[in-house]
């Protein structure tokens, strides 16, 4: 069986997706429309051809197998090797093309590459059941803790998210708590208390994914309207800031992952 | 520059000699951005008395040995600089435009004169008629004697006849050799006739051992063990030269010393008259007096020749890790002031030290005297191998990381193997490999293996793809290989090629060999054939005496080349897309009209994004230019063995402007690919890729390869530990070496302003995906003020 499904990029040398070096591959087609995604060539699961703002015609997305994308990311095993890293599916949301995933993952774990995948948690359980015996890492987002701002902002109810969240936790599931920061928005107290209960609960370590605004260009690529048009990315002080309010709101110092 | 540009890619409008004009001088300007001696040269009006003095000499002497002998008293003497109040150690110097050098300025060497210094002096009016004509006739003495001109004049009289035998069009090389005067437009082969003794590193831990007496006692035993009555002028000459050393040089500072109060260093100058050094002060005195007087522009292994003095200091309480860190950045700061540009290598680390505890102490001194000083000089460099010790890693790393490009690495794990291979030497001889200059390898105290011109692979595939002729200028410059219509198969093509780097290379091999021939004929360098094996047991100069004479070659655009030919393959072999003659038609009009094969050609896969295809065929490239380089082994004499190198200074850019669109995609007179690097920009994978493309090239075809990388500041700070690991398996996989720059704000700069030239940057935030020229400028410009703040 090969499914294909559509890849807009494969980035080598990533750092920042999970432990030691990476590669990225990012899927095509999410089931959120989260209003500041930074990479909304991703909502639609098919190619997508856009002239950005500098005039250059790119295409988003190639219908690829499994085995093919396996074949970019098996060449830097030895960096995998001696750094402790692997691969990270990311997008969109990969989780809704669970056939491929189950199948890329499998090749992955037969050569020893350690998998992890970047997901936020609404598609239902049984997609990720199709693939759990594979993963070896969960990046697991967390946007917005009030469960009708998490509808206004992302499109979807919270709730199937914190269930299955909580399902990766009973079957313990190594798990990271990736919470992108968007200021007005959730960098609030009850937001960061909600991060910080999460992380006491279930033992879950932290990353901050500051909000930066480099998505832009992007979004008016793609003629869609976005809302953070004047909000500058957050600077190192900004970051530090959050960390201390978190370490204020009692989060376990060693369950904060700084990127 | 622009303008320049514009008007020369106007091409079809002028004629040729105006086309000749333009590309000249365009090099020119190119070019002159780069001197390589940094302290200013002594003014003519100073030094016409010791001109006339020198001439006189030269001519009283006949024997090489004796000549040299005198004209170093007379020249050291008149041009040693004072000390200044700061300085901790005796010894500086000034250059003129004429005087004794293994190498000066790149081109120059032994008895030199740069014409070109004079000419501009007398265009000045406070010139008198008198000294005009002395000057006049001192110019015309030397034009016929010095040593650079007579090896140019030797060596063209003979490649001369090469001409003929391919009926070129080489009309206009000139009669005698002048740097700046060299018609170089085309002549590539010609302009770099630089018939130097590059990179020699002495063998100073014998000095240390021996002190002066010492030196003076092995001598003189040698030369009695001797029973060639004809090498006693040399001995007798290096005793001479040695005491002059002693009483004059030494002496000379002992005494201004004293005379300024200086009473610590006037009482190490007088230990190390005659005795060998015993404590780390004295030692790195003498070593730096020595180097300095016999006038070499690279330092060498300073970590091995006083790691044990170091140990022996600290251990009888006699300095502080403190003083001694004091004492290295006061010689740091000398070294930067009397150094050479492209040169003045110090090496630290290396697999084969004796005792690497006490070299690591000393190593971690330079490390940190490089990272505070931040200049370009003196480059640092460190060898590093399985086992080395974490500290001076790390400590590399964090001078690296605050943007220093110092220290360079190298891999002996893997070069030490390589080199023996190359040099045909066993691996304790080969563990004597060291960079000199930009990056070519030589072996200390055995070797001289100079690299004495450069070898344009691109020009050599341009007149493959002309049937011989430059595409610029339309002038015949190599063999007759076919017409492009008659290629039937890849191969055809490649032998073409072949043939016409072969003809190139005997010129550049011939050349050299004839070159070294007339310096060893004439220049002993007395001072250095002391501290090189086996000088002083044949009783013979450096040339004629060490025990391998070898030459190498440095080539430009050889990924331009692979990438060109990968093209070629793929496009006119494999899908016949088109014809090698629409192809060549492309190039001619340097593209214009010819959009869609443009980007045919420039969508091709590229060196440097780990795709075998492209990087197949660059392993091809790169073992054929080195094999077609040893083809001249034992051939000449003069010449061990011949070697191409890869490496990096500013060459390719001026390489790049008189070499016309080649089918990687490049355009006219557009820099050449850097070394052994990708073409700028051209690594779009990213850099894992970009490591495991270069880790392909094999170092055993090559005497030295150098490969730039950049990485981002926040790698080394916030990242240390994968960086490492990128490294780590980089040198594993077997890179050979690694010249590491931060990406500045500068290069985003450029970034925006020439996006095809950085098509790998990647902006690196977790989660998301985007290049930096794809960006718009309002947010280029936020993340160059973003990485400007990180930098600070």
């Amino acid at each position: 069986m090969h499914v294909k499904t559509v890849i807009f990029d494969i980035q080598r040398n990533s750092f920042l997706d999970g432990p030691g070096i990476r590669t990225t591959v990012f899927l095509k087609g999410c089931c959120f429309r989260c209003k500041w995604c930074h990479n909304p060539e991703s909502f639609e699961p098919f190619p997508q051809t856009v002239t950005l703002p500098n005039g250059i015609k790119k295409t988003y997305g190639k219908e690829m197998t499994p085995q093919e994308v396996f074949d970019i990311v098996k060449q830097d095993k030895p960096f995998y090797d001696e750094s402790g890293g692997g691969v990270t599916l990311s997008g969109g949301e990969p989780a809704i093309f669970f056939d491929f995933v189950r199948e890329f993952f499998y090749l992955c774990s037969l050569n020893s590459i350690h998998t992890a995948i970047e997901t936020n948690g609404f598609p239902p359980w049984k997609n990720y059941e199709a693939f759990l015996d594979y993963t070896d890492l969960f990046l697991f987002d967390y946007k917005v803790s009030d469960p009708e701002a998490h509808k206004y902002w992302t499109l979807v109810d919270l709730n199937p998210v914190l269930e299955n969240l909580k399902r990766l936790v009973e079957i313990n599931k190594k798990i990271i708590l990736r919470c992108p920061v968007i200021p007005g928005v959730n960098d609030n107290d009850n937001h960061l208390s909600s991060i910080v209960e999460l992380s006491k609960t279930y033992r879950l370590p932290v990353q901050i994914m500051p909000f930066h605004s480099t998505a832009r260009d992007k979004w008016k690529a793609l003629g869609l309207v976005y809302q953070f048009e004047n909000l500058p990315s957050m600077t190192e002080e900004d970051v530090k800031k959050i960390i201390k309010r978190l370490k204020t709101l009692g989060i376990n110092d060693s369950y904060l992952i700084y990127c | 520059m622009n303008t320049l540009l514009e008007r020369v890619t106007n091409y079809k409008d002028l004629s040729r000699e105006e086309k000749i004009k333009e590309l000249k001088e365009l090099e020119d300007r190119v070019v002159s951005m780069n001197p390589h001696h940094t302290k200013p040269l002594r003014s003519p009006a100073y030094e016409l008395e010791l001109c006339k003095k020198i001439t006189e000499t030269f001519q009283k002497y006949s024997h090489p040995a004796q000549r040299e002998l005198e004209i170093q008293k007379l020249l050291i003497t008149n041009r040693l600089d004072s000390i200044r109040s700061d300085d901790l150690f005796a010894g500086r110097f000034f250059d003129g435009f004429f005087g004794f050098m293994p190498e000066m300025s790149g081109s120059y060497v032994g008895y030199y004169f740069m014409e070109p210094y004079l000419d501009n002096y007398l265009k000045s009016d406070s010139v008198t008629e008198s000294e005009r004509k002395e000057w006049e006739r001192l110019r015309i003495f030397w034009r016929e004697n010095a040593t650079h001109n007579i090896a140019y004049r030797t060596a063209w009289n003979e490649i001369r006849q090469l001409k003929e035998k391919i009926n070129a069009e080489w009309n206009n090389i000139p009669e005698h050799y002048m740097l700046e005067d060299v018609s170089s437009v085309s002549f590539w082969f010609v302009k770099d006739t630089t018939n130097r003794v590059a990179g020699p590193y002495m063998n100073i831990k014998l000095l240390l051992e021996k002190g002066i007496k010492g030196l003076i006692d092995s001598v003189k035993n040698e030369w009695s063990k001797n029973p060639d009555t004809s090498t006693h002028i040399y001995y007798n000459s290096l005793v001479e030269l040695l005491e002059f050393f002693s009483n004059d040089v030494i002496g000379r500072y002992e005494k201004e010393a004293k005379e300024k109060n200086m009473d610590t260093l006037s009482s190490i100058l007088s230990k190390i008259k005659k005795d060998p050094p015993s404590t780390l002060y004295e030692a790195m005195q003498l070593a730096w007096l020595y180097i300095l007087v016999s006038r070499v522009l690279n330092i060498g292994r300073m970590d091995v020749w006083f790691g044990p003095f170091l140990a022996k200091d600290l251990k009888e309480n006699r300095i502080t890790l403190d003083d001694a860190q004091r004492l290295v950045d006061n010689l740091w700061k000398i070294m930067y002031e009397e150094g050479h540009n492209f040169n003045t290598r110090v090496i630290l680390g290396g697999k084969d030290r004796e005792d690497p505890h006490s070299a690591d102490m000393f190593a971690l001194l330079c490390i940190e005297a490089t990272r505070k000083a931040k200049r370009t000089r003196p480059q640092t460099t460190l060898r590093i191998y399985e086992g080395i010790s974490k500290e001076v890693l790390e400590k590399a790393y964090d001078a690296i990381g605050e943007g220093c490009t110092f220290p360079m690495i190298l891999n002996d794990e893997v070069n030490i193997p390589a080199v023996s291979k190359l040099f045909a030497v066993n691996e304790k001889e080969a563990a004597k490999y060291l960079p000199l200059g930009c990056g070519e390898f030589t072996l200390e105290g055995i070797n001289i293996c100079s690299p004495n011109s450069a070898f344009l692979l691109p020009k050599c595939l341009e007149y493959a793809l002309h049937n011989g002729k430059d595409a610029l200028t339309g002038l015949q410059m190599g063999p007759f290989t076919g017409n492009v219509e008659d290629f039937k198969s890849f191969e055809d093509l490649f032998n073409a090629y072949d043939k016409q780097a072969r003809f190139f290379m005997e010129i550049i091999a011939k050349k050299h060999a004839i070159g070294q021939k007339v310096v060893a004929e004439n220049c002993p360098f007395l001072f250095l054939s002391i501290l090189f094996d086996d000088c002083l047991k044949k009783g013979k100069g450096l040339l004629n005496g060490v025990r391998y004479l070898d030459g190498s070659t440095e080539t430009n655009g050889f990924v331009n080349v692979a990438d060109s030919l990968t093209a070629i393959k793929d496009l006119v072999y494999e899908k016949k897309k088109y014809s090698l003659k629409e192809i060549v038609k492309a190039l001619d009009s340097n593209f214009e009209g010819y959009d869609a094969l443009h980007k045919d050609l420039l969508s091709c896969p590229k060196f440097g994004n780990d795709d075998d295809r492209a990087d197949n065929m660059a392993v091809m490239v790169h073992n054929h230019v080195g094999s077609v380089a040893l083809e001249w082994k034992d051939k000449l004499p003069y010449l061990r063995r011949f070697y191409a190198t890869h490496v990096n200074n500013h060459a390719h850019i001026a390489f790049g402007a008189i070499t016309a669109a080649s089918p990687d995609g490049r355009k006219n007179h557009e820099p050449l690919a850097n070394g052994n690097n990708p073409t700028t920009g051209r690594d779009v994978n990213g850099t894992t890729a970009m490591l495991k493309s270069l880790a392909k090239i094999p170092a055993s075809s090559v005497a030295g390869m150098v490969q730039n990388m950049k990485f981002s500041f926040q790698m080394f700070y916030k990242y240390r530990e994968k960086t490492r690991s990128l490294l780590s398996v980089y040198f594993k996989l077997g890179g050979t070496q690694a010249m590491i720059t931060v990406v500045s704000p500068q290069d985003l700069k450029d970034a925006m302003e020439h996006p095809e030239r950085h098509q790998n940057l990647i902006v690196r935030v977790g989660g998301y995906s985007a290049r930096f020229v794809e960006l718009s400028r309002e947010l280029q410009i936020e993340i160059l003020n973003r990485t400007l703040n990180e930098c600070m």
